[in-house]
């Protein structure tokens, strides 16, 4: 993971420190959650879907 | 010594930073579920739910309504929602990747316009609600019910105001007993119109054929989708500021899908539709005191009224969020920027019914902006970009950043966005809901979101290629495949 970059405003204001320091803390530990992998999201993402066009299909088969 | 609230607004002003693992506030399935499940089932869904009869036969309405707000919810999420938990940023952060630091301003622009106005027409909606059912109570005159209808109006901002100052948490918190109470009077209100009509019945009846929009079967299931698909799609912008405090991965989908899409606008919009078609009104005053009586109906009609609120402190927290993208407000407290966000809230107080009349409209073209930045957001983040961002380069505002772009806007972008504004606009009017012969096979979202993707790939490749893929941040993801 790239690190604050040197482009980054660098200042004395408090938020501009905070942005930096979080910046710098994130992705840090790799084990959270929300760095895993997103495949197992996209799949079932894709099963809603997939039952929604079913849904769909059959209603305007059945119903149209 | 600090005074708490001034601190946690100061949180909330640097939240604009990426949230970290210990920072997220949606730990649990429930929490989230009845968050999003406040959020979708406010007072605006009366709205959709009026609507659907109106596409000619109430049954396919219902089921191309549920289709669409669970296709249009998917597309979301992968588009803004999974970057925004992956990154812990908000909606405008994520889509400056895509839209160049200052061109996200168009996304800013159009989630203030649709923020500020939905949050005044449930404001219109819930004053004017209140004045009706306290008039009722005590048999007051007509013309009494204005006045009314203001104090209650302006007694409202300074509640949303405090609710809003101290930050998501308290919403959050108010939303885990306005979640299930809303749930529970949509499951209530469905049994009893159950129990009136009975299950033959009650999916019967249909407007009369010379007030329905269409004929035509299938294009009134495609009205339906339609209003299904737009309803999710103008989540956009709020997704990504409620993911980014999404503490884990198994959560990502069952509550937004469950509690957003199908219980949350779906159940009580098909609730809404079907008491509009068979007593004449989707107005929760009207039906609610048919179904139940004067009493229990406007009691329980000032408790969706009361229960409203939440989801408007969620509109006015957005708003105030993503205001600091402003410059001159970069720098602003979060007190500041929620009163900037609430005082315009003001006015609807004293104009609900003019609010009611056209900030709908106006809302409705603000929301237009993201059907097609959705498209573009989803395959710039899985396509071009392989699921990666650049984090710290989201926050560079300057040529030195790697989506800077051409001045700071990726004109590409914005060629696409007024195309599919443009494209939207010809398929479908969505304020007389007039549309061409095209749009029955499948709305006007959903063609123009995948048009849309697919001009910005294609525009993409060959500009940026030509540019010998000057920009950074373009040629880490190495653009032309």
């Amino acid at each position: 993971m790239t690190k604050s970059p040197q482009c980054l405003p660098r200042s004395s204001d408090p938020l501009d420190q905070e942005l930096a320091a979080r910046l710098n803390a994130w992705g840090d530990d790799a084990s959270v959650d929300s760095q895993q992998s997103l495949r197992p999201v996209l799949i079932e993402l894709a099963c809603w879907v997939g039952a929604a066009v079913l849904v769909a299909g059959i209603a305007i088969v059945g119903l149209v | 010594m600090t005074d708490p609230v001034a601190d946690q607004g100061n949180a909330v002003a640097g939240e604009r930073a990426p949230t970290l693992d210990g920072e997220r506030l949606f730990t649990s399935y429930g929490s989230f579920f009845y968050t999003l499940t406040a959020l979708a089932a406010a007072i605006w869904v009366v709205l959709v739910g009026g609507a659907i009869p109106a596409v000619g036969d109430t049954r396919l309405g219902i089921i191309g309504f549920a289709c669409g707000t669970v296709i249009g919810t998917a597309l979301v999420v992968c588009s803004v929602a999974l970057p925004a938990f992956r990154y812990g940023v908000d909606s405008i952060d994520i889509s400056k990747a895509a839209l160049g630091i200052r061109g996200s301003g168009i996304a800013v622009l159009g989630l203030i316009v649709m923020g500020l106005g939905w949050a005044g027409v449930a404001l219109a909606l819930v004053a004017r609600g209140f004045a009706t059912v306290l008039a009722s109570v005590g048999h007051l005159d007509g013309t009494v019910v204005e006045p009314i209808v203001l104090a209650v109006g302006l007694l409202l901002i300074p509640l949303l105001y405090v609710l809003v100052r101290h930050g998501l948490d308290v919403i959050r918190r108010i939303n885990q007993i306005a979640g299930p109470a809303l749930l529970l009077l949509a499951c209530v209100s469905l049994a009893l119109l159950w129990r009136r009509y009975g299950s033959a019945e009650l999916l019967r009846p249909n407007v009369p054929e010379a007030q329905a929009l269409t004929t035509d079967r299938l294009k009134a299931f495609a009205y339906a989708l339609e209003f299904g698909v737009t309803m999710s799609l103008s989540w956009w912008p709020y997704m990504g500021g409620l993911y980014r405090f999404l503490k884990f991965r198994r959560h990502a989908v069952g509550p937004i899908m469950l509690g957003g899409s199908l219980v949350g606008t779906t159940l009580s919009a098909s609730v809404a539709a079907l008491a509009a078609v068979h007593l004449g009104s989707p107005d929760p005053i009207v039906w609610l005191v048919a179904l139940t009586g004067p009493v229990i109906g406007l009691v329980l009609v000032g408790v969706v009224l009361l229960l409203s609120i939440p989801a408007i402190c969620l509109l006015v927290y957005f708003v105030a969020s993503a205001a600091q993208q402003l410059r001159p407000l970069a720098r602003s407290s979060w007190s500041t920027r929620v009163i900037l966000a609430t005082a315009p809230l003001a006015l609807v107080a004293f104009n609900t019914s003019w609010t009611l009349s056209h900030v709908v409209t106006v809302a409705t073209f603000g929301s237009l902006v993201f059907f097609s930045i959705c498209g573009i957001v989803l395959v710039d983040f899985w396509v071009l970009r392989r699921g990666q961002l650049e984090l710290p380069h989201l926050f560079v505002e300057n040529a030195d950043g790697h989506y800077w772009y051409t001045g700071g806007v990726n004109w590409v972008a914005m060629l696409t966005v007024a195309a599919g504004g443009a494209a939207y606009l010809f398929l479908y009017d969505p304020v007389s809901l007039a549309a061409r012969s095209a749009f029955r096979y499948a709305g006007a979202a959903l063609p123009v979101m995948a048009g849309s993707a697919l001009l910005y790939l294609m525009l993409m490749r060959v500009f940026r290629r030509k540019a010998g893929n000057a920009n950074p941040g373009v040629e880490v993801v190495k653009v032309g495949f």
